[in-house]
């Protein structure tokens, strides 16, 4: 890549060769989990904050109430489906895997671990000046966080809106103000995951001065040696010992990978900062509407 | 020897048709009052002209029809008439007609002429009440009054435009203000003058908890202004009348309910009914939905349709398989009233905790990771990708 400036994507900044952070499976998971969550968020909202000037347009939008209500109960089954997916596919790495005890406890894996604990106060530390940055391997907290609260997010969210789906059969025994209360959960805990990941997920992410603007490793699926140095230090022994383990026991994506094309750069930069987009705007809209 | 009209007319009577003395009568008046060229020659003015024509078809075809002139217009047998020729006021037949009038509004409307019966009914074109009650006559009677009262002209679409004469309202000739007590309008009235045309209506309206309210706030205060009364025009309008069925009826019916009902106002639109009808839903139940339209009763009376006893048959209207379970759901829920739903209090607050907590965490976590690479980098420590702390040849 010779770009003369700092390229946009932050995965692509500094020394080569690249390598493979995430798999095809991986980025097509997150990007069904990006187009959902952003449709049940965009149809959702002007009827969570009917009473904000939002609401009519982004309804006339969708084509009225009631073909909101059905996008959305679409866009869910959606998630369903490709969590369901997804759920398989973690069951099949896990049996495929050829070290079990390294899938759940090495420094590739998501599961969490009272590392996550250490990292968290040790973070904390840092921004004191009373320690050193914390060693991530290749999914610190702040991943584990990120899909831990969506799977947290999708029963919670996913279970009171199944319930509010079907009124008149779950109302046939049960009392009917746990409509009234999955009102609630559904309400909350989807403005808590707007509020998180359009905040919280973004500012780590991409917004982070260290970072800014993008960071397309999710959408390119690659990031430079040097960025996995800097962000997943603690997987760095796994990476540079990679050539010396026996095949069977290297992840897949633990390879080096071709740096991405300009193509799908293009492609990565346009998407992410489109959604980016979207997500401050949707954040501006839950301000917005606080005010009526 | 020439044959003259009079003669003509006489000989027209014998061939054909024997007039009556009263329309022999009019057609000897048409030959000047008929001619409007020879009366503006006569006259010298073409206002002065139009003032004086009568044409004889005209009055025919009036209510009038077959009257002579002379019943109105006395001292005018003779040509040149007489000086002392005078009109006879409509009061000598019409005489109850002209004693609702002098009650009304328009016979001491201020600065300005009263507003007299020909102002209304025309001069020799006056209409039959057949007439002006049939459907294209309805237009035609209302034209006066909205000659007047432009500002009060009514809606291209409304459900009484061109259907319905002002007065079947307002009254005819003892028309009045609807703030005055005396008024077809007035709240109290309404339930006879909208009733006449809408009458099973009125007989619910009758049993209606509203109209209790109407009937004892009046006779506690006869003078309660008029716009604050619950009656017919409080929820649908005189002259903005919204057509019902529609969504635009539905928000404005809402919009109306909860500007008394205030609290109920609030926690139905928290809920997914008032949301989704405040975006213009066509099936999400608004207030009348549940709570009737007219014959409204309080939820603690037995005849309610918001009585514990009747909700499975009222949510079962629209939720078909509605239990006695499923009833219990709270349509107007209040998250902080522990005392109304405690379950619902509980997981506001759950639910406000997390977020919260989350938030603040997390926040914190970000603006001081902010802060510390802002500060390192003022002393030249870089972070992130690209820093050069790498060791990009390791592979």
């Amino acid at each position: 890549m010779e770009y003369s400036t700092v390229p946009i994507d932050s995965a692509q900044r500094g020394r080569g060769p690249y390598v493979w952070r995430f798999n095809r499976f991986h980025r097509w998971t997150h990007f069904f989990a990006m187009l959902s969550f952003y449709t049940l968020i965009l149809t959702g909202i002007p009827l969570r904050f009917a009473c904000a000037p939002f609401a009519a347009p982004l309804i006339r939008f969708w084509g009225g109430v009631e073909q909101a209500g059905l996008i959305h109960r679409w866009m869910a089954g959606f998630m369903v489906a490709y969590t369901l997916v997804h759920v398989v596919y973690i069951a099949v790495r896990f049996f495929r895997s050829p070290d079990k005890k390294r899938w759940l406890w090495g420094s590739n894996t998501m599961v969490p671990h009272p590392d996550d604990a250490r990292d968290f106060v040790q973070q904390f530390k840092w921004y004191f000046g009373k320690g050193p940055k914390p060693q991530f391997g290749r999914y610190g907290y702040l991943e584990k966080m990120d899909y831990f609260g969506e799977v947290w997010g999708f029963i919670v969210i996913g279970g009171s809106g199944f319930l509010l789906w079907f009124p008149e059969f779950f109302g046939a025994w049960l009392p009917g103000w746990i409509f009234n209360v999955a009102t609630v959960f559904h309400a909350y805990e989807a403005m808590l995951a707007a509020a998180f990941l359009f905040t919280i997920h973004f500012f780590n992410v991409h917004l982070r001065p260290d970072k800014f603007p993008l960071d397309a490793v999710m959408f390119t699926g690659r990031a430079t040696l040097e960025y996995m140095h800097e962000e997943h230090p603690a997987m760095m022994g796994d990476l540079a010992g990679v050539a010396q383990q026996p095949v069977s026991h290297r992840a897949v994506h633990d390879l080096p990978a071709p740096p991405p094309s300009r193509r799908s750069t293009m492609f990565a930069t346009v998407f992410g900062f489109f959604a980016w987009g979207v997500g401050l705007a949707t954040i501006g809209m839950i301000l917005w509407a606080a005010l009526c | 020897m020439t044959l003259g009209p009079a003669r003509l007319y006489l000989a027209l009577a014998l061939l054909a048709w024997a007039p009556s003395p009263a329309a022999a009568q009019r057609l000897q008046c048409d030959r000047c009052h008929g001619e409007l060229e020879l009366l503006r020659q006569q006259v010298r003015s073409l206002p002065e002209a139009e003032r004086l024509l009568a044409p004889a078809d005209v009055l025919h075809a009036s209510a009038h029809g077959d009257m002579p002139c002379t019943e109105c217009h006395t001292g005018v047998n003779r040509y040149p008439h007489a000086p002392t020729a005078v009109t006879r006021a409509c009061a000598s037949c019409h005489a109850p007609a002209d004693t609702a009038w002098q009650r009304g509004a328009h016979a001491t409307v201020q600065d300005r002429d009263p507003v007299a019966c020909v102002s209304c009914h025309g001069v020799h074109d006056v209409a039959t009440v057949e007439t002006w009650r049939s459907e294209a006559g309805i237009p035609i009677a209302n034209r006066p009054c909205v000659g007047c009262h432009e500002a009060h002209s009514m809606p291209r679409d409304g459900p009484h435009t061109g259907t319905v004469l002002c007065a079947s309202c307002h009254g005819a000739h003892d028309v009045r203000p609807p703030v005055d007590a005396a008024s077809l309008l007035h709240p109290l009235r309404q339930i006879e003058t909208c009733g006449g045309c809408h009458e099973t209506i009125a007989a619910l309206w009758q049993e209606d908890v509203h109209f209790d309210t109407l009937r004892a706030r009046t006779s506690a205060d006869p003078h309660a202004a008029a716009e604050t009364l619950p009656g017919c025009t409080a929820c649908h309008d005189g002259h903005g009348m919204v057509r019902t069925g529609g969504t635009a009826f539905t928000a404005q019916s809402v919009e109306r309910c909860t500007a008394c009902h205030e609290r109920k106002g609030k926690s139905f639109f928290g809920s997914y009914h008032g949301k989704a009808t405040a975006l213009g839903s066509k099936v999400a139940a608004s207030c009348a939905d549940c709570h009737g339209a007219h014959g409204i009763r309080p939820s603690t009376e037995t005849a309610s349709r918001t009585h514990p006893d009747n909700l499975v048959a009222t949510c079962g209207e629209c939720h078909t398989h509605a239990r006695a379970a499923f009833v219990r759901y709270d349509t107007h829920p209040e998250p902080l009233n522990r005392a109304r739903n405690p379950w619902i209090f509980y997981a506001f607050v759950f639910m406000n905790s997390v977020l919260v907590m989350t938030l603040i965490v997390f926040g914190l976590h970000t603006l001081l990771w902010w802060i510390r690479i802002v500060l390192d980098r003022r002393r030249g420590i870089a972070h992130g990708p690209g820093a050069g702390h790498g060791k990009g040849d390791v592979a």
